[in-house]
């Protein structure tokens, strides 16, 4: 191999962003914000296992939490190898609004000629904005890899506004209902694996050919409970 | 010399990504002369399981043409590959046909027959595999990227659909980006299996002169350009590889052109990369 001469300059693998964005409110207190943080931690080994089959791109983790307003849960983009889960706890009200801000402020910073994957944005939450939701999802598909992102919102229990979170995620079949703590923990699992297939082509206005693949959406079993 | 000579290499590598989930190489490569068919050398390579084949051709009279295409290769197109070869495969055919028209037809005679034709080569190739199908056909099943150039001694004609990069370098080593989209950031791009595709079919003809000096085209699939941290070093690659011609010759970056590109994909993007590279002196 002549490695002497390799042309151009610097080669590294493509970075994949990934957001959790969670939803802290008071009536997320208890088991639902139990089994979030349980899911989530769940997904980590499983996430580390994808990025160690594939070397050409590094999964980076961020977290948003949101209640009476939105905080940087884990600030800094962490490899997924060094990535951790600090436990959740609720109380408050639901700024959504502004956690989507938080993430549009960070993405704004990305540079457009650099060849990074689609983010994937995951958003769990069990109620209705109560700030200004529309201003924050405006902020956000106002970037460039904010309009690209791959969007899921997870609905936890009965009372979550859906036409809130099919506008997050632009298609009706990205908004996960968890009616019951199992669903809640399958879709999060489901939602960690999608980083394996972003970096397929998307046919540009047919909004077919992507990597997103509804059918494998996990699906409610007899055993579940359904106590939400 | 008083006009010099239009001479092209190319390469073609599966990438690590496509090895690891077994899948075949996406992209195409069709290096041709556009000469009578009898008098000209041409390959065709696919490259199934890893291997960099270089093709070589090299056309004194009238000129060379180089198309890759890059097959989407996600679940929903299955047989992409086969998509890209018949594009690569196509642009050759038809710039035999037309080529001294090329400068007339570029916007749309000749945007409409790639599409024309292309859709057409599917369908037999559909319905040779005996495959099924409901109207309206499923041309995104093969859809694909396309990138071509005809390098003459008069003119240089450019056609892109989708991403990838075609750049221009001149005598200075400065490397100039042709038919450059509006950077699409994400996976986003335009294909041969869009309805109305030739609209999206770009094309651009740059007037030739033998005294321009020594120049080269670089034409890649987007695995090449995603291998780099920054546009900045792609552009960097197509200085690199000029100088590399330039001083070390073009059987050097001929020999070399596989490994070089292996490397890449496996220090940058994992995604498969066809290149063609030609050559004015």
């Amino acid at each position: 191999m002549n490695e002497r001469n390799l042309p151009g300059g610097e080669m590294s693998s493509r970075i994949l962003d990934f957001f959790w964005i969670a939803d802290c409110s008071g009536s997320m207190n208890g088991e639902k914000i139990q089994t979030l943080n349980y899911a989530i931690r769940q997904t980590i080994p499983d996430m580390r296992k994808e990025a160690d089959a594939n070397p050409n791109a590094s999964i980076m983790v961020r977290a948003v939490k949101f209640s009476d307003g939105a905080a940087w849960h884990v600030p800094t983009a962490t490899l997924i190898d060094d990535f951790n889960w600090t436990d959740l706890s609720a109380g408050g009200v639901t700024a959504m609004g502004m956690a989507l801000e938080l993430v549009a402020g960070e993405l704004k910073q990305f540079p457009t000629d650099t060849k990074r994957l689609p983010p994937v944005l995951v958003l769990l939450t069990d109620g209705q904005p109560t700030d200004d939701f529309k201003r924050g999802l405006d902020e956000l598909t106002a970037t460039p890899w904010g309009k690209k992102a791959v969007r899921i919102a997870i609905a936890i229990g009965k009372d979550v506004d859906l036409d809130v979170l099919e506008q997050f995620a632009g298609n009706k079949e990205l908004v996960l209902e968890a009616k019951n703590p199992q669903l809640l923990v399958k879709f999060i699992k489901w939602a960690s694996t999608v980083v394996k297939n972003v970096s397929a082509p998307m046919v540009s206005d047919t909004g077919s050919g992507g990597a997103i693949d509804v059918n494998t959406i996990p699906t409610a079993s007899v055993d579940d409970d359904d106590i939400w | 010399m008083i006009y010099g000579e239009w001479q092209a290499v190319g390469g073609i590598v599966i990438g690590a990504t496509h090895i690891r989930q077994d899948k075949p190489c996406q992209d195409a490569l069709l290096v041709c002369a556009l000469e009578e068919e009898e008098q000209s050398e041409h390959g065709f390579e696919t490259n199934d399981k890893g291997s960099a084949d270089v093709i070589r051709t090299k056309s004194p009279l009238w000129g060379v043409s180089a198309s890759i295409g890059d097959g989407h290769g996600s679940d929903s197109c299955p047989y992409s590959n086969e998509g890209a070869e018949a594009a690569v495969k196509i642009a050759c055919e038809i710039f035999r046909e037309m080529h001294k028209d090329l400068a007339a037809h570029k916007d749309i005679r000749l945007p409409k027959l790639i599409e024309a034709k292309w859709k057409e080569r599917i369908r037999e190739i559909h319905e040779e595999n005996g495959r099924e199908y409901s109207e309206p056909f499923p041309y995104i099943l093969y859809g694909t990227t396309l990138l071509a150039v005809v390098a003459s001694e008069d003119f240089i004609f450019a056609l892109q659909i989708g991403d990838g990069n075609i750049l221009l370098i001149d005598k200075d080593a400065n490397a100039h980006p042709i038919l450059a989209a509006e950077e699409n950031v994400g996976e986003d791009t335009e294909s041969l299996c869009l309805t109305d595709a030739w609209t999206y079919i770009r094309t651009q003809i740059i007037p030739w002169n033998s005294s321009n000096g020594p120049a080269m085209v670089l034409l890649s699939t987007d695995g090449y350009a995603n291998s780099f941290s920054s546009a900045s070093g792609f552009l960097k690659a197509g200085a690199d590889f000029f100088k590399l011609w330039q001083e070390e010759g073009l059987s050097y970056v001929d020999e070399n052109l596989s490994d070089w590109l292996r490397q890449s994909s496996d220090k940058g993007s994992g995604d498969d990369i066809a290149m063609a590279l030609l050559v004015f002196e």
